[in-house]
């Protein structure tokens, strides 16, 4: 017999496969946009060709790789700081969460359960960026040390969504114009190395960079998967990621307790 | 039946007991306020010291005009929205404390139309939220066709929810609530989008399948008149967040009879003279006076309290005046509603 722990979020999984398949167009034409930015960036990399090289000399060298492998991992990040507050307003505006809150089933757990199906599409996704960009254009990741790439995305996904689910508590509360995603998506795309190493930022500037999670995710990620280094060579950005998790993880469980409650004190859990 | 019903609950809690639960709501500030006082934090009360038991197996209603607060009493009860002060005991957990066992005791059926999801079936939607409740999948599987077979919709119950009627989706609502065989039931406007058959036909379903048959306790808002009266065992009339009367349908009437009309029928036409002397008895205002052609005589009536209208009806047949006959003018629910809802100046508990 299948345990609660894992059928449940695999109830939440299959549901929102049926709801996400049942758009058939925009099912589609999300994997069709990888291909186009695949395309747009390959050809970006001829473009800027050696003139990039000294800063991308740790990397390997090559701006396809690295600029691909940027853009599928800080999907993730898109998605943790989009997903837990998109399910809270979705889940507002279609009536649902009502109907879901007064089941058996924790709120945290609810919200963890509802951005599953999130992280998988986004894995889809990233999967057929690095395959595509391997097997049609020239990405090199033939050393991938790909344990190291794996522990890496577990901790990126556990450090992101403890940001994110900090992101869903303001949702909870303010219902709209979350800030917290917005400065800390725009800081995190702008400074974290996800089109250009950070190395070209001014010391100054680069200093903030050490601050987000992406940086240690996208570093990691670039050097187990281009480089094929070591845990060894990896511990750096997987201590930092750890330290991010644990001190993430707890407050923003501790955050999100405190926004149902307020919404529950206020009589808006279910507003929108 | 009713009464061996009651007996076998001799032993256990109340269903719901509710005590001086008051809640309010803070109020959305505009941009000066927002400004000028940022820390400052206004209050609208929706229920103030709201106390009432509901009994095992019976349909207690809550019935109040649109933000009376029945639906923040529901709310309460259902653990989405915690009180300023009381409690709220619910098959003997309290909704603050005990958040999970008292998820366990309910089943919430809310009124709004779009509550499931729209893009999977009947049947994916019911077997969602038994997961949800922890319900094993052979347990939720016999119960799913039990409430799909009970509420008609087993034909339907693979096409998608977006293709159900409003009737289908409600019953689809009341499926959910029952899935996990909840001792209570919170029915929060069910029929709010039906049609009058189809109303009518969800209130016998709730009286004779949900709580005749299954041994619920269902707590009903609305504030249907007709509907109230229908289907509720007892009833709380609520206005301004308060409970304004408390009883069966019986007891509330009654106590608004004393206050009420009678009407006089003579066999006889009454001269306008002795018209004027039971004017003189309960007040001119209080007396209308017409022919009435299924008597033959007068039809008399009387605004006014019991004595002076049994004295106004010995006047009349000491005076050698046939009567046809003599009725107390029962209050309609409706009037009764309005006459407590409108002004919020009395309380009163039976």
């Amino acid at each position: 017999m299948i345990p609660v722990s894992i059928y449940k979020p695999l109830a939440f999984i299959k549901k929102d496969f049926i709801e996400s398949a049942s758009y058939k167009f925009a099912f589609i034409t999300q994997f069709i946009g990888i291909v186009f930015t695949i395309i747009l960036f390959y050809f970006l990399s001829k473009l800027l060709g050696a003139a990039a090289t000294p800063y991308l000399a740790p990397y390997g060298g090559n701006y396809f790789s690295f600029v691909l492998i940027g853009i599928a991992f800080s999907n993730y990040l898109g998605i943790s700081l989009s997903s837990f507050s998109a399910i809270i307003s979705g889940a507002q505006v279609s009536g649902t969460l009502e109907a879901l809150l007064v089941t058996q089933t924790e709120v945290p757990a609810i919200i963890i359960y509802s951005s599953l199906y999130s992280f998988i599409i986004t894995s889809v996704r990233v999967i057929l960026y690095i395959l595509l960009g391997s097997l049609f254009f020239g990405m090199q990741i033939g050393n991938a040390n790909y344990f190291g790439a794996l522990l890496i995305l577990i901790l990126t996904i556990v450090a992101f969504s403890s940001i994110g689910i900090i992101s869903a508590s303001f949702i909870m509360i303010l219902k709209k114009g979350d800030p917290f995603t917005w400065i800390f998506g725009s800081v995190s795309w702008f400074l974290g190395g996800v089109y250009y190493p950070i190395s070209v930022l001014p010391d100054w500037l680069r200093n903030f960079s050490y601050l987000l999670p992406i940086t240690y995710s996208l570093e990691g990620m670039r050097m187990a998967l281009i480089q094929g280094h070591s845990l060894y060579q990896l511990a750096p950005n997987i201590l930092a990621l750890l330290l991010f998790s644990f001190l993430m993880l707890p407050l923003s469980i501790v955050i999100f307790k405190y926004a149902v409650k307020k919404a529950k004190r206020d009589g808006s859990l279910t507003h929108y | 039946m009713k009464k061996k019903k009651q007996e076998c609950y001799q032993n256990l809690p109340p269903a719901v007991e509710v005590i001086r639960l008051t809640k309010s709501y803070p109020l959305t500030k505009n941009y000066r306020d927002l400004l000028l006082h940022p820390l400052k934090k206004e209050l609208i009360p929706a229920i103030k010291d709201i106390s009432f038991t509901v009994n095992r197996g019976e349909i207690f209603g809550l019935l109040g005009p649109n933000g009376a607060g029945k639906t923040t009493i529901i709310k309460i009860l259902s653990t989405l929205v915690l009180p300023d002060s009381g409690k709220a005991i619910i098959n003997g957990f309290d909704a603050e404390q005990d958040g999970d066992k008292v998820r366990r005791s309910i089943g919430y059926v809310i009124g709004e139309e779009r509550s499931c999801f729209w893009r999977l079936t009947g049947r994916q939607n019911l077997e969602f939220f038994a997961v949800m409740n922890n319900m094993p999948k052979d347990v939720a599987h016999r119960q799913i066709e039990k409430l799909l077979d009970m509420l008609e919709l087993t034909d339907a119950a693979d096409r998608a929810c977006k293709e159900y009627s409003t009737g289908m989706r409600q019953k689809l609502a009341i499926a959910r609530g029952l899935l996990a065989g909840p001792d209570i039931i919170f029915l929060d406007e069910p029929t709010k989008s039906l049609d009058p058959n189809a109303a009518r036909h969800l209130r016998n379903f709730i009286r004779n399948e949900i709580v005749l048959n299954g041994g619920k306790t269902v707590i009903f808002c609305t504030h249907n008149l007709n509907e109230a009266e229908d289907i509720c065992d007892r009833l709380a009339i609520i206005g301004g967040g308060n409970i304004k009367a408390i009883g069966n349908i019986r007891e509330i009437k009654s106590t608004y009879r004393s206050r009420l009309q009678f009407l006089i029928k003579t066999k006889v036409v009454v001269s306008q003279d002795m018209i004027d002397r039971i004017k003189n008895i309960v007040g001119s205002s209080n007396v209308i006076s017409e022919e009435d052609k299924s008597s033959h005589g007068t039809a008399i009536t009387l605004t006014t309290d019991h004595e002076k209208a049994d004295f106004a009806l010995s006047e009349l047949i000491k005076n050698g005046i046939l009567i046809h006959s003599f009725q107390c003018l029962e209050p309609s629910l409706e009037e009764i509603f309005a006459r407590l809802t409108e002004y919020h100046d009395s309380s009163i508990n039976l």
